[in-house]
């Protein structure tokens, strides 16, 4: 059943105060840019309003929302046919929370992050999808496998061999240094 | 630092990320203005199918081919009449569609007398009849069988 116009606008206000900032982790995770992550959520929340009349069947919102995020995020991530750009320090130092750190400290915190985020890209698109999501705090184990619709099993067994790959490569990167 | 907590590290920071003050805000302006617009849209689409109706409508009533096609078009589509059903014509001048369009003769129309409307040379079922009096002379090389001939044989039966 459809809900009324006038609550289906007041419910959409409600989830983007709810879960903009969800969303955000989530497009950041993959695009690592701050306009592209906005653009991702904005586009998110019109494909809700367009398929308003779906709002009243939903029974998770924040997976629902997440899926729509991810798949928008995957999509732009393709068209582009670029990688994040992971270079910028000085970007990755603003955005990423380090502020606690002095300003020494933060450019050589950016520069390792910044080396662990390139090394992720280099992993096989499930084991690193994973682990993007598996980032985003506000994100169950068994939120992720709905939003990748697969088990909770699977999920933990490719988040297990995503960190066991990484920190092969980052131990291998740190050998050859 | 060990190889693990890096990760570990990277991964919370990148999953914490803060978005931009005034998110909400935004993308609450951009739906806004997405409604606002799909509302235009909506509008501008009713009128310009009402305006094409009404331009319709008045195409309809002032042309009477169209008025007559429009608005009698059951007549031929529900009840056709049969092919040899005569077609009864109200002998009144003027009239609406149709009717209006049809010039009926006031007086009858006179028609020659020809062989096929006196009836002769047909039987009544349309077959041809020879005229069985006042026979013409047949013209000349014309042979009439007295009898009816033998048929031959199928030679391939």
């Amino acid at each position: 059943m459809a809900l009324p116009e006038q609550d289906t606008h007041a419910r959409v206000t409600a989830l983007v105060e709810e879960y903009s900032t969800t969303l955000y982790r989530v497009a950041y995770s993959v695009t690592r840019n701050t306009a592209d992550a906005e653009d991702v959520v904005q586009e998110t929340f019109l494909r809700v309003l367009r398929h308003r009349s779906k709002l009243a069947e939903v029974r998770d919102y924040r997976v629902w929302l997440v899926r729509i995020a991810w798949n928008l995020v995957l999509d732009r991530k393709r068209r582009a046919k670029t990688r994040p750009q992971v270079d910028d320090f000085e970007d990755l130092a603003r955005v990423l929370p380090t502020s606690e750190l002095s300003a020494e400290k933060r450019v050589i915190t950016a520069q390792r992050h910044a080396r662990i985020l390139a090394l992720i890209d280099t992993l096989p698109a499930r084991e690193r999808e994973v682990l993007l999501l598996s980032a985003v705090k506000e994100l169950s184990t068994v939120e992720i496998a709905l939003v990748l619709e697969t088990t909770e099993s699977t999920i933990r067994s490719r988040l297990y061999r995503a960190r066991h790959a990484l920190a092969a490569l980052l131990e291998q990167e740190g050998s050859l240094q | 630092m060990t190889v693990h907590s890096d990760i570990d590290d990277t991964l919370r920071r990148l999953g914490s990320v803060e978005p931009p003050s005034g998110l909400e805000r935004r993308v609450n302006l951009r739906l806004q203005g997405s409604r606002n617009r799909f509302s235009a849209t909506v509008t501008r689409t009713i009128a310009t199918c009402a305006l094409a109706a009404s331009v319709a409508l008045s195409a309809v009533v002032l042309n009477p081919a169209l008025r007559s096609r429009a608005f009698h078009h059951h007549v031929t589509a529900a009840g056709t009449p049969a092919a040899n059903t005569p077609r009864v014509v109200s002998p009144v001048s003027g009239g609406f569609g149709t009717a209006s369009a049809v010039h009926v003769p006031v007086e009858p129309v006179p028609v020659q007398p020809t062989p096929v409307n006196q009836g002769r040379g047909r039987s009544r079922s349309g077959r041809v009849v020879l005229p069985t009096g006042n026979l013409a002379p047949l013209p000349r090389g014309v042979g009439a069988p007295s009898a009816t001939p033998a048929v031959a044989p199928d030679p391939t039966r």
